[in-house]
């Protein structure tokens, strides 16, 4: 069950199905980003980047595809399924609005292909009420991160950091499906995320609900510890850490709490290949090292920079310990 | 009724304080580990040599390994290079180099007698660290050093590393190697799991199948008769084709059985330690190019060059597919292309560039097992193609998916 932290931030009570959807069309999109805008249903991270952003861009291009994601970042969490389990109605209006607001023609909804039947029995009856797709995938990380997932869903090629909708794709998760699910049916305001936070140190998961603008120092101490510095922000292996002012808002809603592994020393590159192998967008990594040794601007461009979705996954597999994953984010910050 | 609502699977909470075992950002792979998790592959083939080359074959593997980690501590004190030198890729290059040579160097002896072959083993060991310092200390470089190691000692030792002796099948494990006839015996022909009739010797005189393979199709054979056709060949004067295949012919310790090497190799695949692009189109290629290749379809005077031999009349699919049969099994390719083909330095890191070497690969060691040697064609093979891998590796990059 989620636990409330933050003042107002209980979580809501999930919506009667028999609560009819607002009609809507193309033509009500400029008035329903603003609509949204307002009721601060915002997101921006992996699984729903720039929603207002992607909305804004389908006034301009053809949609074609409106998916929402239930992939999980961590699959020992499953914050998006939790989601959908309880919240499959405001889920499936969602789907359904963004649908006839853009104007798309397939409407699907995405889910691991393993996942528990309580998670799915619910969107699954939500679905099929609504005339929705539920695609199932066998779910290996990164597959949540949009690079991967268009590929894999719709063979679409998507730069990393840019937005799904210049591929004819508005892509949502669950919890902003869910917030623009509640704004359609019920009108409601968003006041507080669902957030869930995977604590290795003692080895339990915590699932909240947090007022939006909480400091993320508070959630940690609603969870028992106050060390900022043992966070990491979405799945570990993308090594990211929090600044020491962070809110919870409209960013990653998934958190690991866990010690930093020890350093190492890296060994030299021993040519096994396991970071080209494991790459889920094929780049070169170990080329991109010597690209950041030597500075070498068009190696960097020649070893596919540019497709690199920093999912960590070559800096985990490296038995010399090189940093990878590190020197393609200054790569990234010298040249762009 | 609805459905009640669903708990995030928990994990059970451990002890307040307790540290967590395993990092979360690395998989705690590590470089030494790396090399140790192809050692399990060694002990398929390893275990058929002993079997068919008794207590030798294990004193001959000892030897070369005591003598690899032996000079890995003495040179790892030689200069800035001798730092960069770690001891698992090196052990397991020594053990490589051990299989690739015969149990029957494991041969006590005064070292100025002709016949004690004992000191090729640790001079082998030595030559092989000594190589790998040359080449910059590490077993990662485009000359893969165990190839090199095996033709230099190729080029010095010659026929003394040809293998004649293998164990009765009543004698496995226990037998000695060299308690054999001095020459081969006619009664001794014929399968040799059906050798095993009462015997004062251990071990069977057998011709090296490399050997006569090697004399036929580089042209240098002379028939015992008028004539010598392909077939004749294949049928007088080969051990028969499953004593390459389980084991009972003269080779290696390491190839004493194919079947042996493909468990070995299959173990690789599956532990992701090597791609399987190479083993196979190494193999495949290697067999169509031995089936186009020219070779003598018959010597009389002078040999008879067909090329694609399947077509000339009196051979025929089944002989040349026979050929290229023994071919693939006589010689290392096998080997060569599980074990040495994919380590880390000699083949290309991404998968585009794997393919052309595999192939290059497997055409170079059809040819040189033809024309030159086949107990050394795929090792000169392998130390050629090794060349092009920096160039594949600097013209290939993958293609992004985006």
């Amino acid at each position: 069950m989620f636990v409330a932290v933050g003042d107002g931030s209980a979580p809501p009570d999930a919506v009667d199905p028999s609560v009819t959807p607002p009609d809507a069309s193309p033509a009500d999109l400029p008035a329903w980003i603003e609509r949204l805008t307002e009721a601060r249903v915002i997101a921006d991270r992996v699984t729903c980047p720039d929603l207002t952003g992607q909305l804004q861009s389908a006034m301009r291009r053809p949609i074609d595809t409106v998916i929402c994601t239930l992939l999980p970042t961590d699959q020992h969490l499953r914050l998006e399924a939790s989601l959908a389990a309880t919240y499959s109605v405001e889920i499936a209006a969602a789907v359904n609005l963004l649908g006839r607001l853009t104007g798309a023609p397939q409407r699907w909804i995405v889910h691991e292909s393993d996942a528990p039947p309580p998670f799915l029995r619910p969107i699954r009856r939500s679905a099929d009420a609504s005339d929705l797709r539920l695609v199932g995938l066998d779910h290996d990380y990164p597959l949540d991160h949009p690079v991967p997932l268009l590929r894999t869903l719709l063979n679409r090629r998507l730069l990393p950091g840019r937005s799904p909708a210049e591929r004819g794709v508005i892509l949502i998760d669950a919890p902003a499906a869910m917030a623009i699910g509640r704004l359609a049916l019920l009108g409601q305001l968003t006041t507080s995320v669902p957030v869930a936070i995977r604590d290795h140190e003692r080895g339990v998961n915590h699932h909240l609900w947090v007022s939006i603008g909480t400091p993320l120092r508070q959630v940690l101490a609603a969870v028992g510890w106050a060390d900022l510095s043992l966070v990491h922000i979405g799945y570990p292996l993308r090594e990211i850490s929090p600044a020491p002012d962070a809110l919870i808002g409209t960013g990653e809603l998934v958190f690991h709490i866990a010690r930093p592994d020890p350093p190492a020393a890296p060994d030299a590159c021993i040519r096994c290949g396991w970071c080209i192998d494991g790459c889920p967008v094929r780049i070169h990594p170990p080329a991109l090292l010597d690209a950041r040794q030597f500075d070498d601007p068009d190696l960097a461009e020649r070893a596919g920079l540019r497709a690199c979705i920093e999912c960590g996954i070559c800096s985990f597999v490296c038995p010399a310990r090189l940093p990878l994953l590190q020197s393609i984010r200054e790569l990234r910050h010298r040249h762009g | 009724m609805d459905d009640p609502t669903p708990r995030p699977p928990e994990i059970p909470v451990s002890d307040v304080g307790a540290s967590r075992r395993r990092p979360i950002q690395h998989s705690g792979i590590t470089a030494g580990r790396y090399h140790a998790m192809h050692l399990p592959a060694a002990l398929f083939p390893l275990m058929a040599g002993f079997a068919v080359f008794g207590w030798r074959a294990i004193g001959a593997v000892a030897a070369v390994v005591v003598a690899v980690v032996a000079a890995t501590l003495v040179w790892r004190r030689v200069g800035a290079t001798g730092g960069r030198m770690r001891l698992a890729p090196i052990l397991w290059s020594g053990l490589l180099l051990a299989m690739a040579l015969p149990a029957h160097l494991f041969r006590a002896g005064d070292p100025t007698d002709p016949g004690a072959l004992w000191p090729i083993l640790p001079a082998a060991g030595i030559l092989l660290v000594l190589i790998i310092w040359i080449l910059g200390g590490t077993t990662v470089s485009a000359a893969n050093p165990v190839a090199l190691t095996l033709l230099l000692t190729m080029a010095l030792f010659g026929q003394s590393l040809v293998p004649r002796h293998v164990l009765r099948p009543t004698k496995l494990f226990t037998g000695d190697l060299l308690n054999a006839p001095t020459a081969p015996d006619a009664a001794d022909r014929g399968p040799w799991v059906a050798r095993r009739s009462p015997s004062r010797f251990d071990a069977l005189h057998r011709e090296s199948p490399a050997h006569r393979l090697t004399l036929y199709t580089s042209g240098t054979e002379s028939p015992q008769r008028a004539w010598l056709s392909l077939d004749g060949l294949l049928r007088d004067a080969l051990p028969p084709l499953e004593d390459l295949v389980t084991a009972g012919a003269p080779t290696p310790i390491g190839q004493a059985s194919a079947v042996a090497l493909l468990v070995g190799g299959l173990f690789l695949i599956y532990r992701g330690l090597i791609d399987y692009r190479i083993p196979l189109l190494a193999c495949v290629v290697a067999f169509i190019a031995l089936l186009m290749l020219p070779i003598p379809v018959v010597i009389r005077d002078v040999p008879e060059w067909r090329w694609a031999a399947w077509h000339v009349r009196g051979v025929g699919w089944a002989t040349a597919i026979t050929f290229a049969n023994y071919e693939l099994l006589a010689g290392p390719l096998l080997f060569t292309a599980f074990f040495l083909a994919t380590a880390p330095g000699s083949r290309p890191m991404t998968r585009r560039g794997r393919t052309l070497f595999a192939v290059a690969l497997g055409l170079a060691t059809a040819a040189a097992q033809l024309y030159l040697s086949v107990s050394a064609g795929a090792y000169l093979a392998l130390a050629a193609c090794a060349m092009l891998t920096p160039i594949l590796d600097r013209r290939l990059r993958p293609r992004p998916l985006v």
